[in-house]
């Protein structure tokens, strides 16, 4: 009875779509009230900036050497300080957001529409395409994400390409199911059995209906998980697998660090107080997302 | 109860064949030549050909792959070193114990901390207390456990020496590695924890119970953590597989000889048949503790038990009905 | 006569307090209601009946809820102002309650004998055994066969687990009884049977009750005494026959005048027009002036006081102060 109560309501403000406007108005409104979220997602903005326009604002390139000033302890030309070879590390740092972030934001991106579209027409057709799909995904699930991620890199080989690759393979699941979910929910109601009845393709029932619901529980799903794929790279990189030097990633310029963990500290602890700056933030974000989304989300 | 776990186990085997089927196809598709990584590129077209057909090679895929899975499920044989010329499978059991110590130790690190963390921010909530934690829960929760090894490592072992920076050896060698693995679990459980307790709180029957004059404490473990462990334990399903697979690296920043190292290792000599070996143990692994979950669930949730002893419920419910009719 | 009251409710407020303002739930209301007695609290829904109730047992929740001022006199002591220990005692013991909703008034993952026997443990020196053989027989007192008591929420219907959380409530012998619209959620069918049971076995255990609805049908059925209640406000009081025979509040005609009547011959209802004002903004003056037919330009500045119009008759409309009697 409960479970009809709620289903109403999903009807009522489901089929309006004159509102979405509203609708994100309410979401920002909502999203507004933790404080923190907000600031989270100005740090957040300030990351994407500097990883967008990095030849600007890093003060040296990444890979100009100046073999002189190995080892430089944070001073006012290099802040924090230069590597083994006498590369700036706060624009290595700087460069290596922009890798991060861009493997870890199209993995995502290409998670969510793999993922979705294999949610959204399991859960819409049924039947025996959707027990395949869905017996498929949890077998990827029995294995957690980063084997995944290691097994395919190290089958294709490294680069940033086969990096998005390994790490877009392992959230594919969640996706599927986040967005079968959502479809399951949406498919009972009655205006999509109306849509039906006046002739609507699946094409366009899926598309006009069903996207737009499964959006909120995609979004939330997509900013917790991007926060794993950020982890999930700069531990492939870590560990050799992924983006490889001379391009600067957080977690190879960590790797670096580890070598000389004994003789100078700054380049092993400062590509990680970047990559927490940045999933903390990340995470401030997913929160204030999911608390201003959750009342829909509440099954 | 019996029959459930029986149940759960055959749905084991579809999931492990599938699991078996992704690895192997992904390995399959590599560019690489694998022949030329045990020959080396001077070796003659003949002794590649016999070395294709002694591996079985020169088969088709569909071939490869039955024979690769009937191995497993029939001598537990998944493949031969191409390194050591020794069975995987030796080579994996031999790593095998210090990686699940580590794991078993993550886990009972994290399990006890995070409940209890999540718990007590929950029930003390908005105070400063919760703050703090929630804070240090929310950067845990955004660090990479290989930084954390390093930062560890350096800090305790190399800076203040209160531990060894390498190896597994004695208990004093475990809590490097242990802390810097545990830290996410740790995190993440008391970040959910918090979140599934504040939400069953609000419940009614929360309400309920308090209308009942029960004692705080009382409403918080009888009611209100039974119901809120629900959704947990799956994400302790999930925090356990991951630290599985985040030793990994820790076991390579800390030189723990376990099967992280040998991945790792494997890897780099593009030793096909231990790579596979070795991430299907760990499927095989985390497809284990998964199963433990779901029990767990029939266990705490009554309404999951229900699904396996259904009709029988129906069958008395009905009788019942009949009866008070 | 306050001897005889079992429990009487003086200038009550509560608030909640959130951050999009305070909603003024509950307004300054006075009740009482004697031994074996039984009180109907009638409103609309919003009206901040189920808030006074959870009042009572200090069940508000805070934050955002706030029982601002007042005094609950239950057996002569003020229950705002005991300590929560003692508190306890009283909730579930001698002051008990029902819930509105049965689906989600029940712990899924206890069985529903655990969650009778828990209440009679807790205030009775009783082993387990003996709360569970009780437990049974509060199940079969509700018309649910004891075997049942070790079955969970989910094996039961909503009528059916309506009549545990009765059994529940009722399992101490307390004093006083709430029960907030615990038809409500129930098949038209099953309404009356749970009615008729709670009555029946309230004048067996001769508790108090005190009957929130927005039905005055039921009202009339089950209780001597009647408040209306409007926008956190008891706006008429009084026996059933005053409330029922000698409808002075407007609000209350409008409530009569939205139900259908076997005598009267009407084409259509009237219902009464406009919405319930938002708590959290509530009009000047008499809070129902703006939909009120009556209404003069005095309503919307003065609030009206409670007017006595006759022993036992409580009003709270500018109609009836000085001696007007509902004549302008």
């Amino acid at each position: 009875m409960a479970k009809d109560k709620k289903k109403n309501a999903a009807a009522q403000d489901a089929p309006v779509r004159t509102k979405k406007k509203s609708a994100l108005s309410e979401f920002w409104r909502m999203f507004k009230k933790r404080k923190i979220s907000v600031v989270g997602l100005v740090v957040v903005f300030i990351l994407i900036f500097c990883a967008v326009f990095a030849e600007f604002v890093a003060p040296y390139d990444y890979a100009e050497q100046d073999l002189r000033q190995r080892f430089t302890y944070p001073c006012w030309e290099h802040p924090l300080g230069t590597d083994n070879f006498g590369r700036d590390l706060l624009s290595r740092i700087i460069f290596g957001g922009r890798v991060s972030l861009l493997v870890a934001l199209v993995s995502i991106c290409t998670a969510v529409l793999v993922g979705g579209s294999f949610g959204a027409t399991a859960g819409y057709f049924g039947g025996l395409y959707e027990s395949i799909i869905m017996r498929c995904m949890d077998a990827i699930m029995a294995v957690p994400a980063l084997l995944y991620a290691v097994a395919i890199s190290a089958s294709l080989g490294t680069g940033i390409v086969s990096s998005t690759i390994a790490i877009a393979f392992g959230f594919v699941p969640t996706f599927t199911r986040v967005a079968r979910a959502a479809v399951l929910t949406v498919r009972e109601q009655e205006y999509i059995e109306a849509a039906k009845a006046i002739g609507a393709s699946s094409g366009r029932i899926i598309v006009h209906h069903i996207i737009p619901n499964a959006m909120a529980p995609c979004i939330v799903q997509a900013t917790v998980s991007l926060v794993n794929s950020i982890l999930t790279i700069s531990t492939l990189s870590f560990i050799g697998l992924g983006v490889q030097p001379p391009t600067p990633e957080w977690g190879s310029i960590l790797a670096n660090g580890r070598e000389y963990i004994r003789e100078f500290w700054p380049l092993a602890t400062f590509p990680g107080v970047a990559i927490m700056i940045c999933l903390i933030s990340f995470n401030m974000v997913g929160d204030g997302v999911r608390d201003a989304l959750d009342p829909r989300l509440k099954q | 109860m019996i029959r459930y776990i029986l149940k759960r186990l055959v749905l084991m085997i579809p999931v492990l064949v599938g699991v078996i089927f992704i690895i192997f196809t992904i390995n399959y598709i590599s560019p690489g030549d694998p022949l030329v990584d045990i020959l080396g590129i001077e070796a003659s077209a003949e002794q590649r050909a016999a070395k294709a057909h002694e591996l079985g090679l020169d088969q088709p895929y569909l071939v490869q792959l039955g024979n690769y899975i009937w191995g497993i499920f029939t001598r537990l044989d998944f493949g031969t070193s191409y390194r050591t010329n020794r069975p995987v499978r030796d080579e994996v059991l031999e790593r095998f114990p210090t990686t699940l110590l580590l794991t078993s130790l993550i886990t009972c690190l994290s399990v006890p901390c995070g409940l209890t963390f999540g718990i007590v921010t929950a029930v003390f909530q908005n105070s400063i207390l919760d703050y703090v934690v929630t804070f240090i829960a929310l950067a845990g929760a955004s660090m990479p456990q290989f930084w954390l090894a390093l930062m560890l490592m350096l800090v305790f072992a190399l800076t203040l020496g209160w531990f060894p920076a390498i190896g597994f050896d004695t208990p004093r060698h475990w809590v490097l590695p242990t802390i810097a693995c545990g830290m996410l679990p740790i995190s993440t459980l008391t970040r959910n924890v918090r979140s599934s307790m504040l939400e069953v709180i609000r419940q009614d029957y929360i309400r309920t119970a308090r209308a009942k004059g029960l004692g705080e404490l009382k409403i918080i473990f009888k009611h209100a953590l039974r119901n809120a462990l629900i959704p947990i334990i799956t994400v302790i399903g999930f925090q356990v597989t991951s630290a599985m697979a985040g030793a990994i690296v820790a076991e390579q920043i800390f030189s723990i000889p376990g099967m992280g190292a040998l991945l790792i290792s494997s890897i780099k000599s593009k030793n096909y048949p231990s790579i596979q070996g070795n991430i299907l143990w760990m499927g095989l692994m985390a497809s284990i503790i998964n199963l433990i979950v779901d029990l767990a669930y029939a266990y705490i949730d009554p309404r999951i038990k229900a699904q396996f002893t259904r009709r029988k419920a129906k069958a008395t419910k009905k009788t019942a009905e009949a009866k008070a009719v | 006569m306050a001897n005889e009251n079992l429990i009487e409710i003086k200038n009550l407020v509560t608030h909640y307090i959130t951050d999009d303002g305070v909603v003024e739930a509950v307004n300054g209301i006075n009740l009482s209601i004697k031994k074996g007695e039984s009180l109907g609290l009638v409103g609309e829904t919003g009206a901040g009946k189920t808030t006074t109730a959870l009042s009572i047992l200090r069940l508000v929740p805070d934050p955002p809820g706030k029982i601002i001022s007042g005094e609950i006199i239950y057996n002569g002591e003020d229950l705002l102002k005991k300590p929560i220990k003692e508190m306890r005692k009283i909730r579930g013991g001698q002051i008990s309650m029902i819930f509105q909703d049965p689906m989600t008034a029940l712990n899924p993952i206890l069985t529903v004998g655990e969650q009778i026997a828990e209440v009679v443990r807790q205030h009775n020196d009783v082993t387990r055994a003996e709360s569970h053989q009780r437990a049974v027989e509060m199940l079969e007192m509700v018309g649910i066969q004891g075997e049942r008591a070790h079955e969970y929420p989910h094996q039961f219907s909503g009528g059916m687990k309506q009549r545990v959380v009765i059994a529940i409530a009722l399992a101490c012998n307390p004093h006083f009884l709430i029960a907030d619209e615990p038809t409500t959620a129930l098949d038209v069918t099953i309404q009356a049977q749970v009615l008729e049971m709670i009555s029946e076995l309230q004048k067996k255990l001769g508790t108090s009750m005190m009957l929130i609805t927005h039905d005055l049908g039921v009202v009339a059925e089950t209780c001597e005494q009647v408040a209306v209640m409007y926008a956190g406000e008891i706006v008429e009081y009084g026996t059933l026959e005053h409330i029922f025979n000698h409808t002075s509040h407007p609000y209350t005609e409008g409530l009569f005048g939205s139900i259908p009547s076997l005598d009267k011959s009407v084409t259509r209802l009237k219902p009464i027009k406009g919405l319930m004002p938002d708590p959290s903004n509530l009009p000047s003056g008499c809070s129902f002036h703006p939909r009120c037919e009556y209404a003069t330009d005095l309503c919307a500045e003065r609030c009206p006081v409670d007017t006595e119009i006759e022993p036992g008759h409580i009003v709270r409309c500018l109609k009836f102060e000085d001696g007007r009697h509902g004549e302008w």
